[in-house]
């Protein structure tokens, strides 16, 4: 079987999570996370109870969420967030989510959010 | 700060799940904190590089873990704070572990012990090291298993008497049966609450009737165990947890 071309994560369990992945939701969470680790480079990322990517810091900012044909990008601190994408869905006393179902997503807008998001981390 | 996690397979006949490594790096010494909720598995530490202090809030202790430690199974949350650069290598222990292992079994403690015996170079010596150190030392206190699969009882405890029973369990464990049973069923509901798949995440609709009757008996039953209700422990960090438990849940599930 083929094997998954992705950048290596740090994390064992994380490489493994990967490639793991359903083929067709592969190349969008990919896209996804190259964007968030891009506009992020300080971020860490580990797995929570199996099913979600987590990008933290010393804390967690931003969980990963694969569902059918759609991954949701769940900002713990969304509220606070400054959404001028309009992008940024629920009604949370804090959290808030962006789903993305398609490679052309807005990356200009997830990067935005997610260097807003380490700004935080002070 | 920079964090590498790093996971070998273990030996399921020694009771080894797997073995890990941690390191935590930043550009100047800092502290990080960690949550640790209860697990029905047994951690054996070897701190190569920092410290980590343990804070117990309801045994109402502080203290610094030594080098090599055996975390045995705990009932209550606890908190790590790492001084880095870290560190860290462990090996992850099933409960069939503790079934040959020579010592007495307590719960809530730290056991020092020293299965290390020269430098552990890197994740594969710490493997060679443990592995060696607990085919020599292992000493089968029961003729088979207490469980079968999970937590069920195996076969040849059918006869016993229910006292003669949980003294075996206190004796093997440290813990009764349903005190092993309550960290089980912590861990089935964060399993599946955090099956998204399907669904947006609403932890009222993961309240399993045959264990949790409603939300509030679920966040009490939580809050008691971890210190903390569930959507603040969805959102708190627990890096060497979270990687531990994960890890821990596909070893499992790949069987």
């Amino acid at each position: 079987m083929e094997s998954m071309k992705f950048k290596r994560s740090k994390n064992d369990i994380v490489n493994e999570y990967i490639e793991k992945l359903d083929k067709e939701i592969a190349p969008l969470f990919l896209d996804i996370r190259g964007c968030v680790l891009a506009a992020g480079p300080s971020f860490n990322e580990s797995i929570k109870w199996k099913n979600c990517l987590v990008y933290g810091t010393t804390k967690n900012h931003i969980q990963t969420v694969v569902g059918k044909g759609k991954i949701s990008l769940i900002f713990f601190e969304g509220v606070s967030l400054d959404d001028k994408y309009g992008l940024l869905e629920g009604d949370g006393s804090k959290a808030r989510t962006m789903r993305i179902t398609s490679l052309d997503f807005n990356k200009k807008a997830l990067a935005d959010y997610v260097k807003q998001s380490l700004k935080m981390d002070k | 700060m920079n964090i590498t996690f790093r996971k070998l397979a273990g030996d399921p006949s020694l009771g080894i799940v797997f073995f890990w490594m941690m390191t935590i790096e930043s550009g100047s010494p800092a502290s990080v904190k960690d949550q640790f909720i209860p697990e029905l598995f047994f951690d054996y530490l070897y701190i190569k590089t920092g410290t980590i202090q343990c804070v117990d809030k309801v045994g109402e202790r502080r203290f610094n873990l030594p080098e090599q430690v055996l975390k045995m199974l705990f009932t209550h949350a606890l908190e790590f704070t790492y001084s880095t650069p870290l560190m860290l290598f462990g090996a992850r222990l099933s409960l069939r572990f503790v079934e040959s292992f020579p010592a007495e079994v307590k719960a809530n403690c730290f056991l020092n012990q020293a299965w290390v015996k020269e430098e552990a170079r890197d994740l594969e010596s710490f493997k060679r090291l443990v592995e060696g150190h607990l085919r020599e030392n292992r000493r089968e206190k029961f003729s088979y298993p207490l469980f079968s699969s999970g937590l069920n009882e195996s076969g040849w405890l059918v006869n016993f008497s229910p006292r003669h029973k949980r003294r075996l369990y206190t004796a093997a464990f440290g813990l009764s049966r349903k005190e092993l049973q309550n960290i089980h069923n912590l861990h089935a509901f964060l399993e599946q609450a955090c099956d998204f798949s399907l669904q947006n995440p609403r932890i009222i609709q993961h309240v399993t009737p045959d264990v949790f009757y409603d939300q509030p008996h679920l966040n009490h039953a939580f809050k008691k165990m971890t210190g903390l209700s569930p959507v603040e422990y969805f959102q708190a960090s627990s890096i060497l947890q979270d990687n531990l438990m994960s890890a821990s849940y596909n070893e499992i599930s790949d069987v």
